[in-house]
């Protein structure tokens, strides 16, 4: 449940009616006794407060919540906060302060952290390097936003624990992750991950140490004797740069036997780029001239339905399109679809191909 | 609880489908459904169908590469994740039937009961 304490109906009714329309149980309190009620009678998830809200005796509504109903996770709001009554309500738990007038999306954002926040601590630490905090979200696993702020700034997502996104100013993916891994200094923030774009692939690791890789190199461009870079090169890049899981040969030998006439891409969102495998010209280029145009919007479809996404399979005109994600390799495969017997036949050879995937992707050569 | 609703029900029950809605596609508002709630977010459906219907002009960088929005909308889609699976069909008379069904449930069962959930307005 979530309580909204304002004093201002009008605030109390936005806030209430449009927290309800997004799904959630909210009950308005005008004032500290009120509030304090529901806080004792009831499981309250966030706690929404003025802060200018006080008792006759000058209680505060976040400190009293925070005395009796610990599990509870506040949002302040304020129209003329001093930096000391700010402070002084994060020193007292609240995830987030927002300035009146009240921007409802990002009163939405601050609810879902606090919902977030349910378990776990959330505070505030210091002398933490962002290697640091990368490592701990992955070691648990976690999906999160990680703002950065300072004199670089930019964010990194985390999905289930690996890094999958990064922006820093006009860059995105691993270029802004290595501006962002450079910096050394500043302010770093967690908000909830929202459905985003993949802009990073491959293990957490592999991605840290090719991160800090490039920014070594950028630091020490003639440290050392050429032998010596030349074999740490070497072996850094063994170690890092994992061979390109797919077999293309063996996918368009296995395309002419099992899918002629149908057009399969290989899409990297992380560059992004998107390049035609099936390079044996069974079709006219001009029949699937719409396709590529569709491949890309399957693609956001499907991150925005489901980041987790295993097959996307999309009909639109007389295009059907399937996307397929195996370990990390992602195919597009499309066919003109005329009637229900080619439908029938695209959908049996998507199976088909994604079996074969998992059947060939990564095994040895 | 409307009949249709009671036919949304009995169908997600006897398939296994975790839910199933149906939205007239012009204002967004629930015709029917059943356990709709946790197929996606209000939000989430919204920008769903927002992008799925071409409403909203897919404009992320994959799209831009490969020359830019699509020629037409949507008729269906299907999306598999680690858990369930999404079904959404686009009918004509102006609905979009959107199913949320364990991933293990056959693809073919999947889009057998969105059809028979596309058929129950003429079932009346």
């Amino acid at each position: 449940m979530i309580v909204v304490a304002d004093r201002d109906p009008e605030i109390r009714d936005t806030v209430t009616g449009f927290m309800s329309a997004r799904g959630y149980a909210v009950e308005p309190a005008p004032d500290v006794a009120t509030a304090a009620g529901l806080l004792l009678t009831h499981k309250v998830d966030v706690l929404i407060s003025d802060l200018a809200l006080r008792a006759d005796d000058g209680t505060d509504l976040i400190s009293l919540a925070r005395a009796s109903a610990p599990t509870t996770r506040t949002i302040a709001i304020a129209a003329n906060a001093s930096a000391r009554e700010r402070d002084a309500a994060l020193r007292l738990g609240a995830v987030r302060v927002l300035a009146k007038p009240l921007s409802l999306l990002e009163l939405a954002d601050a609810v879902g952290l606090a919902l977030d926040c349910a378990d776990g601590f959330h505070g505030w630490m210091h002398r933490l390097s962002l290697i640091d905090l990368l490592q701990m979200y992955h070691h648990g696993g976690q999906s999160l936003v990680i703002h950065v702020r300072g004199d670089v700034e930019g964010s990194i997502a985390l999905r289930h624990g690996d890094l999958v996104h990064a922006e820093c100013g006009n860059a995105v993916g691993m270029p802004a992750l290595i501006q962002l891994l450079a910096a050394q200094r500043g302010q770093l923030e967690t908000a909830m991950l929202e459905h985003t774009t993949r802009t990073i692939a491959g293990p957490f690791d592999h991605v840290l140490l090719d991160g800090l890789r490039s920014i070594d190199e950028v630091r020490n461009p003639s440290q050392s004797p050429a032998l010596a870079a030349v074999s740490f090169e070497s072996w850094l890049d063994e170690m890092t740069e994992p061979r390109d899981p797919l077999d293309r040969e063996a996918l368009v030998a296995w395309l002419a036997d099992h899918a002629p006439g149908a057009g399969v891409w290989r899409i990297d969102p992380t560059a992004p780029s998107i390049s035609r495998l099936d390079e044996l010209g069974a079709h006219p280029e001009t029949e699937m001239a719409g396709t590529p145009g569709s491949l890309g919007w399957a693609y956001e479809l499907a991150e925005l339905a489901d980041p987790d996404w295993t097959r996307v399979e999309l009909t639109s005109g007389a295009t059907a399109i399937a996307l397929i994600r195996v370990q990390g390799v992602v195919l597009a495969f499309a066919r003109l679809v005329t009637g229900d017997a080619v439908k029938r036949r695209f959908h049996v050879e998507a199976a088909q191909l994604v079996r074969w995937l998992a059947e060939h992707i990564g095994a040895p050569r | 609880m409307t009949a249709r609703d009671d036919r949304f029900r009995d169908a997600c029950v006897d398939a296994g489908a975790f839910g199933a809605v149906a939205v007239q596609r012009a204002t967004r508002e629930v015709i029917a459904g059943f356990a709709h709630a946790g197929i996606a977010a209000p939000a989430l459906l919204d920008r769903l169908l927002d992008l799925l219907l071409g409403t909203v002009r897919p404009g992320g960088p994959l799209t831009q590469l490969c020359g830019g929005s699509p020629p037409s909308a949507a008729r269906e889609l299907y999306v598999a994740g680690r858990e369930r699976s999404l079904y959404c069909m686009v009918l004509e008379r102006g609905e979009v039937i959107v199913v949320a069904a364990p991933s293990t449930m056959s693809v073919a069962l999947g889009w057998t009961l969105v059809r028979g959930l596309a058929a129950t307005e003429h079932a009346r």
